[in-house]
């Protein structure tokens, strides 16, 4: 299990985040933990303002200046990477770390051949190499991601390239260092559905091929579904589930994923009806003390707005922050009958 | 039933520059009285040229596009009559919601418009409207800027309703929003369809929302209509042409949940 010390590429511990400082500062991401292991990619799912971006940008070391109180650890490859300044976190890791962002526009140049920005990321991270070497090693890449004529298409300008083309040299670029892991926060979401599966099968490929830990950024929980094995969602800034993708995906052990899960298309065709949760998202600092879903919660008891839910261990490879995790098969079952609530539930 | 349709389009053709592929090549639709059409495709398929040709906001180069039986476009001029019964809907609420107005205005401007209403039966019909999509009638004297995604996809709905429209067409109404006030959204304007019997365009890139949405649904792919087909029909088994069928293998699919008698425990 990927939980093991030493054997993850990437591990997050008590990740804490503020905007301002002092007594009023409000959480925005709360004691998210988590690992990755080399060449796993695990999806990290949620709605605005769950703390997923927020998550991968204080990794990435680019967190924006609003984002004043910081605590928890970071460490790649078993380094930790939490230095004291934002300078030396960026330094120490840009070598080992690439983030593909959701508009590849943001991320090239305009004004610069495509080929020329992948060769400038080979020299950023390759002291001493030539620049005829670093072009060659970019056209190298931009044939690894699959963008056709490889060698031709270095000359392109980003205006000229599609926009799936464009999220192609963004990725060779990001892989351009031979990072360990690949953060990828929503890369396919400005895409096509058809650009889109294949910008997922390449990422899939490199995955595989460069043994790759990829934490996959979504909003999509069917695009999760597909090639991450695992998959954690977050609610308000906290970690709410984690486990096995298929499981949380089909038996979700949180009632706000069993709710996100209704208000997908594809399922409430599944289940004859849509189902939309009530409410919204809480704002940063708007959600209660005790549980951050429990107005919008259809299984809600006294304890859930008493104390706040720990996130709990339900099996080997499953976490859950609900009081009722245990009882939540029997809760989602016995909501889909019609009849009276079972006798059963309160002994289940 | 020939008065049973609503909108009839055929073999519509939109050009932008003469040297440009059509964006709209030869397209024949129909929106039967109280229907949900669907409009699937990607991007520079067509679909929101379709739209706004078919709201008058567009007149078409060639072809025949009608309402009710009147021409949508006389000489390049849009039928001003169709505004008053056809209402559309657009992606972005942060852009289609003006800035200047308060919530009441924007919602209460069809009524005065074209229903001539006075100031205080707009007042009393505005609160009606802004309780009917879930809004707080005191959110009436609220600036747009003041809501969130969800609130202001509100508004536009409320402000399409005023006009008590025949027609609403909404071009990706819910791509802007979270999945759960997506859902909210989703469930709004199917019981308006309900409660009203007004019939929708709905435009979008996913093909869950529009089967779920829709009677019957349309793929565009490069300004032609691929295929027309009944929304259940909407699988890789039975679509037939080929780019429909290549659009939805590439749709990502949840995991089927087990049936409860297969559920361990």
């Amino acid at each position: 299990m990927a939980n093991e010390p030493g054997h993850a590429a990437l591990r997050v511990e008590n990740l804490n985040l503020h905007i301002g400082a002092g007594p009023d500062s409000i959480p925005v991401v709360e004691d998210v933990s988590f690992s990755i292991a080399p060449g796993e990619m695990v999806g990290l799912v949620g709605e605005s303002g769950s703390g997923k971006s927020l998550t991968a940008l204080a990794i990435m070391g680019l967190l924006p200046p609003a984002i004043r109180k910081f605590s928890g650890s970071i460490s790649i490859d078993g380094e930790s990477v939490t230095a004291s300044t934002m300078d030396r976190r960026v330094r120490a890791r840009s070598r080992k770390l690439a983030m593909v962002f959701q508009n590849p526009m943001t991320s090239l140049n305009p004004s610069q051949r495509i080929g020329h920005q992948v060769a400038e990321a080979v020299r950023e991270h390759t002291p001493g190499i030539s620049r005829r070497a670093a072009w060659q090693r970019a056209v190298e890449l931009l044939d690894l991601v699959e963008i056709r004529s490889a060698e031709r298409s270095a000359k392109l300008y980003p205006y000229q390239c599609s926009g799936g083309m464009r999220q192609r040299v963004v990725i060779a670029m990001a892989i351009a260092c031979k990072p360990s892991v690949l953060l990828a926060d929503e890369p396919t979401t400005a895409l096509d559905v058809t650009v889109q599966k294949s910008v997922m099968e390449l990422l899939k490929n490199l995955q595989e091929e460069l043994n790759l830990a990829v934490l996959f950024i979504s909003h999509d929980l069917g695009l999760v579904s597909g090639p991450c094995r695992r998959t954690m969602v977050m609610y308000a800034g906290q970690l709410v589930e984690e486990g096995p993708t298929t499981d949380v995906l089909t038996r979700p052990l949180h009632p706000y994923v069993s709710g996100l899960l209704r208000c997908i298309p594809t399922r409430a065709l599944e289940l004859g009806v849509l189902e939309p949760l009530p409410g919204r998202v809480p704002g940063p600092g708007q959600a209660g003390e005790a549980c951050r879903f429990v107005d919008r919660c259809r299984h809600a008891i006294e304890v859930c707005s008493a104390t706040p839910p720990p996130l709990e261990q339900a099996s080997a490879d499953r976490r859950s922050r609900c009081h009722r995790w245990m009882e939540m098969e029997t809760l989602e079952h016995t909501q889909q009958l019609p009849a009276p609530a079972d006798p059963d539930v309160a002994g289940a | 039933m020939g008065s049973d349709v609503m909108v009839v389009a055929e073999d519509v053709v939109k050009r932008y520059g003469r040297k440009d592929p059509l964006a709209v090549d030869r397209v024949s639709l129909r929106v039967r009285r109280g229907e949900s059409l669907g409009i699937v495709g990607e991007t520079g398929s067509g679909k929101s040229t379709m739209a706004k040709i078919l709201s008058g906001l567009l007149p078409h180069d060639e072809g025949r596009a009608e309402f009710d039986g009147r021409a949508i476009y006389r000489r390049g001029r849009v039928d001003r009559e169709i505004w008053k019964r056809v209402q559309m809907i657009f992606q972005d609420p942060y852009e289609s919601l003006n800035p200047a107005m308060d919530v009441g205005t924007i919602v209460g401007e069809p009524l005065v418009f074209w229903r001539g209403f006075s100031p205080s039966q707009t007042r009393t019909r505005v609160a009606e409207l802004l309780e009917g999509v879930g809004l707080a009638p005191s959110l009436a004297q609220a600036p747009p800027e003041e809501l969130s995604g969800g609130q202001r996809q509100r508004v536009s709905i409320a402000r399409a309703m005023a006009a008590e429209p025949e027609l609403i067409i909404c071009d990706e109404p819910v791509a802007a929003l979270d999945v759960s006030v997506q859902a909210q959204i989703l469930a709004l304007m199917n019981e308006l369809r309900e409660r009203q019997g007004v019939a929708y365009v709905f435009i979008s890139h996913d093909i869950g929302v529009v089967q779920l949405m829709c009677d019957r649904i349309a793929v565009m792919n490069a300004g032609k209509v691929v295929e027309e087909l009944d929304a259940a029909d909407l699988s890789v088994d039975r679509a037939t042409d080929p780019y429909t069928r290549r659009l939805l293998a590439s749709v990502p699919t949840l995991p089927h949940i087990d049936h409860p008698e297969q559920r361990p425990g």
